[in-house]
């Protein structure tokens, strides 16, 4: 193998990393004088409207098309005028990523929306944390009052992590996490 | 002779002995002599003679008699006190006397009395015993039931306390009304049943654990207060015999009476006929009757006008040109929708709508605005439900329709990712007044009949501002405002499932200038659990309503405070009644990225102020004229609604839960009129019982005002069985219904059959028994003592007559001889109060072939044996009996009743 096919195929993984949302930074540590590596991965909020009424926050993984459908049929649903819904198409390529339903716990009103603090986030000892912030409907803004159940799906590569951090700043500072399998 | 012999006595008198001898001298003259006796059956024509009749005479398994009657030739078996208590048979029909001691006719009870007729029966919790006075005028009488446990001295002070007081009774709820009075057994066990005389003295008639007997009514009863099913004899039928000047000029159908404050009846317009007032004015009540109506009137207003709807059916009753009356029950048209998703709107009989639905299910001239988001139009739930309405968003960015306020109050749906309100007032509107009940898919409206005037203020993401609200408000109203424009007829009810932002002086005027325009406004207190104050729900003229779950209890959401008015359900995120879903409320939604027209649950106060807008529309389809003042003075006084909480007004659920059955009677109460009636169809009888050996019974189903279709019954157990007999194209006429009672083990069955049509469902309770009857001395079925009678069929002269007692299977025999060949009546009767005649109400009676057959009339002309027949019991008030079974079958029923030949 001649040094220009080591090259080549360098700037072939290097790409497909990226592809993949999975970037690899080296940092000094001044202290110890050693490097230490962190990956850095690609989160990407993506649009959804099915949020499901859940009582409590918490985290779901999406890992295959059919967890996708399942998450688009509202539970909240109880009767379609056609019956027969047509699949959403999923959003998320499984072969190279999951998805993460994030969920908030129920606010009085409607006019809550969880946003991503950030796109990139590093794993740190296995564990990536997502931030997001609430924000909230003007305080004398008049509303309807039906409960609501604001939540985001977020689409994440699979890579070196086992468990996700998410945290929730705004109106009530949520923290949550989930195990990675 | 002795009465209790089964020995026989003809009685002919000495003038018709002599018409008889010239009849038979000149029979025999005429024929050459001979005459029969001897010829085998079936006995060839013969011109003249004297013969023999022989045959028996069978009871129904379900009947039996008092021990103790007027009649001196009766078996005298004592019922007078617990120890001596009379066993009965589940299900029977027993008739007997009672009299006060010196009162009716003479015989061996006139002088010393029987006020006491004492009974003794097992019952299943939810049996009832139902007990009519056909004679009421005559005499008054009370029932009671007691544990088992009862002795003489234990129970004594209750018996016959002659108070009215319902207090001692035990085992079950007790009712008075005049000639009807009922039992409910609450739980099964063994009672002692007791009839106690009150006043003068009669026959009654008891039913115990199965069909109640014919005008058994109870104020208890689920029956619209005031309303009254009546019929009226044709003027053609014995019109000259009428009593009053009540020409009916159509009576092919029942008309439907309301009674009015003033004690007398009017005729609703929807009523076929032209009964004129006169012919709806009855007699003078008895003089216990006032007694009575005291103690009812002690029970509330409400009580004492259901009371009062039942003695005035009583009246009714009396009148000979009055076929039937009965109440207009609720329970023969339970108007549950039969919208596939219904079972899951557990809000709905929460707060009693079914019940309000068989009064009304509102009307399209009542228009509800519903200010919120707007609407999905195209939703199939709204086919038909909405008026125009109008797009108030006045920032057209907001407004993602391209401009501003416009006419078009279509929802947008959400702008923002998660943050959308799913189309939060096509969920408001449906709530209101969703197409409902018409045999599909999709889910109910509260007031189903009800227009929805739908007005966009708030965007997808379910925001707004003042500014636009108050132009809605104004819009609805009917005043001026920025679309230039007011709507052809302005709201009734406005709805705001909305809520925010602080006071405004201008919102507090709008609103004002609204209530005083005659519009009634209710808003959401707020989901923030707090006693802060929310605007719109605070203004003066607003109606707040705070959320309840399906416990009735205040939700973790809820505003409080001292603004709330009323509460209503709102829903909540549990699963307590087990169907698989959030216990949130069920209405209509929009799947946006989907496209599709859903039905959703949410919670929320937004969910809980449609309940009251919708029920405020069934309140005003009721009473039109009622005023935004009217339903803060209703609610203030705790009649719209069940006092939860704490007793009174409290900071939580404000006046209460709401009723929807409460608020629609106080309605009523308050001078409406109600629409035309939805209780449409009907059925009879109301319940079946089969007893111990039936195995079929036909049932017929009828309608008052039409517009029914059957769309089946449905036996909820395989070995009943209904098949159509005689219907028409839209089902209605006579069902036979089939019992096969082969396979079952021995025991006291009730099993529903649902009538199922496109207005309601009526449930019909079938009761039957397995097993033998005839277990213990004293419960054979029998129908007491006998007159078995051979009339003249054209002037019912008593030509002979035998006396029968029956043998342990209920079975009396008998055989005439030397009876000439002529054409007869053959009547077999009871005369329990001694007055000489059978077959009067509440006396055992047949009549050979059938006592409903057009000819009733057996021709003699040879010897004739094997002439059975079957006697029951004359059930029923004073002249209605068979006439109300059959009213063209008149040969028998104007005949009767007959008398019978004195020893």
């Amino acid at each position: 193998m001649n040094a220009l096919t080591v090259l080549f195929l360098a700037v072939i993984i290097s790409t497909t990393a990226c592809q993949q949302g999975i970037q690899a930074t080296t940092a000094s540590n001044d202290e110890n004088k050693s490097e230490q590596t962190h990956v850095m991965i690609t989160v990407r909020q993506l649009a959804f409207e099915h949020c499901q009424a859940n009582e409590h926050a918490g985290l779901q993984l999406i890992q295959n098309a059919d967890e996708w459908q399942a998450i688009n049929r509202q539970p909240d649903v109880i009767g379609r005028h056609a019956n027969n819904p047509a699949d959403s198409q999923s959003a998320i390529n499984f072969d190279t990523h999951f998805g993460l339903l994030v969920t908030a716990a129920y606010r009085p009103t409607p006019g809550y929306a969880l946003h991503l603090v950030s796109t990139e986030t590093n794993i740190d000892a296995e564990l990536i944390t997502i931030e997001f912030t609430m924000t909230s409907p003007p305080t004398e803004a008049i509303m309807a009052q039906v409960l609501s159940y604001p939540c985001t799906v977020v689409e994440l590569p699979k890579a070196e992590f086992n468990r996700i951090q998410v945290k929730i700043a705004g109106d009530k500072n949520e923290s949550l996490s989930i195990a990675v399998p | 002779m002795n009465a209790g012999m089964s020995g026989f006595i003809q009685q002919y008198s000495v003038s018709r002995l002599i018409v008889l001898l010239v009849f038979l001298v000149f029979t025999l003259a005429a024929c050459g002599g001979g005459g029969g006796g001897s010829d085998p059956d079936p006995n060839p024509p013969q011109t003249g003679g004297s013969f023999s009749i022989s045959g028996k005479v069978s009871t129904p398994n379900y009947i039996q008699s008092d021990g103790d009657v007027n009649d001196p030739n009766a078996q005298v078996r004592e019922n007078n006190s617990f120890s001596q208590a009379q066993k009965l048979l589940n299900p029977v029909t027993i008739s007997g006397y009672t009299n006060i001691s010196g009162e009716g006719k003479d015989g061996p009870l006139f002088q010393n009395g029987d006020i006491s007729d004492i009974y003794r029966v097992s019952l299943r919790a939810g049996q009832t015993i139902s007990l009519v006075i056909p004679h009421h005028e005559l005499g008054d009488m009370d029932l009671y039931s007691y544990p088992a446990s009862c002795t003489n001295t234990t129970c004594s002070s209750n018996r016959c306390a002659r108070d009215g007081d319902p207090e001692g009774n035990s085992g079950g709820s007790f009712e008075s009304a005049g000639a009807n009075e009922k039992i409910t057994i609450s739980e099964t066990g063994d009672y002692f049943i007791e009839v106690c005389a009150w006043e003068g003295f009669g026959n009654y008639t008891l039913t115990v654990g199965g069909k109640p007997a014919q005008n058994a009514f109870s104020a208890e009863d689920d029956f619209v207060p005031g309303d009254i099913i009546a019929r009226f004899k044709k003027p053609s039928i014995g019109a000259s015999s009428l009593k009053t000047s009540t020409a009916i000029a159509s009576n092919d159908r029942a008309v439907l009476l309301k009674l009015n404050d003033s004690g007398s009846l009017d005729l609703l317009a929807s009523s076929p006929g032209n009964i004129p007032q006169s012919a709806i004015r009855v007699a003078a009540s008895h003089s216990s009757i006032q007694t009575k109506r005291s103690i009812a009137a002690a029970k509330g207003a409400e009580y004492l006008k259901r009371w009062d709807t039942l003695n005035m059916i009583a009246q009714l009753n009396l009148r000979e040109d009055v076929i039937f009356a009965e109440p207009n029950y609720r329970v023969h048209a339970s108007q549950v929708p039969n919208d596939e998703l219904y079972r899951l709107q557990w809000h709905y009989p929460l707060i009693d709508l079914p019940a309000a639905w068989d009064i009304t299910t509102g009307s399209s001239n009542v228009i509800v605005a519903i200010i919120d988001t707007g609407i999905k139009a195209g939703h199939p739930d709204f086919q038909g439900q909405l008026t125009d309405g109008y797009d108030f968003i006045s920032n057209s960015t907001l407004a993602a329709d391209g401009d501003g306020i416009d006419a078009d109050p279509n929802d947008t749906g959400p702008t923002s990712p998660g943050g959308g309100t799913g189309h939060h007032g096509t969920h408001v509107a449906g709530t209101v007044a969703a197409r409902s009940n018409d045999g599909g898919e999709g889910v109910a409206g509260v007031s189903w009949q009800t227009k929805i005037m739908p007005l966009r203020v708030l965007n997808g993401d379910g925001s707004g501002n003042s500014f636009d609200i108050l132009q809605a408000v104004r819009y609805a109203a009917g005043l001026q405002n920025d679309s230039g424009s007011v709507p052809a007829r302005k709201a009734d009810i406005i709805n705001l499932s909305l809520g925010g932002g602080s006071f405004s002086q201008e919102a507090q005027d709008v609103f004002t200038q609204a209530y005083n325009n005659g519009v009634v406004i209710v808003a959401a207190a707020g989901n923030e659990n707090t006693a802060t104050l929310s605007y719109p729900a605070s203004y003066d003229n607003v109606i707040s309503v705070s959320a309840v779950d399906i416990n009735k209890e205040i939700t973790d959401y809820s505003n409080y405070g001292t603004q709330v008015d009323v509460a209503a359900p709102g829903g909540s995120s549990t699963d307590t009644n087990g169907d698989g879903y959030p216990d949130r409320v069920a209405s209509l939604g929009y799947d946006k990225p989907n496209g599709e027209d859903i039905y959703v649950l949410k919670a929320g106060t937004s969910m809980a102020s449609p309940h009251i807008a919708g029920v405020f529309a069934l309140m005003k389809s009721v009473n039109p004229a009622l005023t935004p003042n009217d339903f803060d003075t209703l609610l203030a006084a705790g009649d719209l609604t069940e006092d939860i909480g704490n007793t009174g007004r409290d900071d939580f659920y404000g006046h209460g839960l709401i009723n929807a059955l409460k608020a629609v009677n106080a309605a009523g109460n308050s001078g409406g009129t109600p629409p035309a009636p939805t209780t449409q169809l009907t059925v009879t009888p109301s319940s079946v019982n089969f007893a111990l050996t039936d195995t079929s019974a036909t049932l017929t189903l009828s309608s008052v005002s039409g517009g029914v279709t059957i769309n089946g019954l449905v036996s909820e157990q395989p070995y009943l069985t209904a098949s159509p007999q005689t219907v028409d194209a839209s089902g209605l006429g006579i069902y036979q219904l089939t019992l096969n009672r082969n396979a079952l083990a021995d025991g006291i069955y009730t099993v529903n059959l649902q009538v199922q049509s496109n207005l309601d469902s009526i449930t019909i309770p079938v009761v039957f028994q397995v097993g033998s009857p005839v277990t213990s001395p004293g419960l054979q079925p029998e129908a007491g003592y006998l007159y078995i009678t051979l009339f003249d069929p054209d002037t019912l002269d008593n030509k002979f007559q035998l006396e029968l007692t029956a043998n342990p299977q209920g079975v009396y025999t008998y055989s005439f001889t030397g009876v000439p060949a002529g054409d007869y009546l053959l009547v077999a009767g009871s005369d329990f109060d001694n007055n000489d005649a059978i077959c009067d109400f509440s006396e055992s009676c047949g009549v050979y072939p059938r006592r409903d057959s057009l000819n009733s009339v057996i021709t003699i002309n040879g010897n004739r044996s094997n002439i059975d027949f079957l006697v029951d019991y004359e059930i029923g008030l004073r002249t209605n009996a068979l006439s109300t079974a059959n009213p063209t079958a008149t040969s028998f029923a104007n005949k009767r009743p007959f008398s019978r030949t004195v020893r």
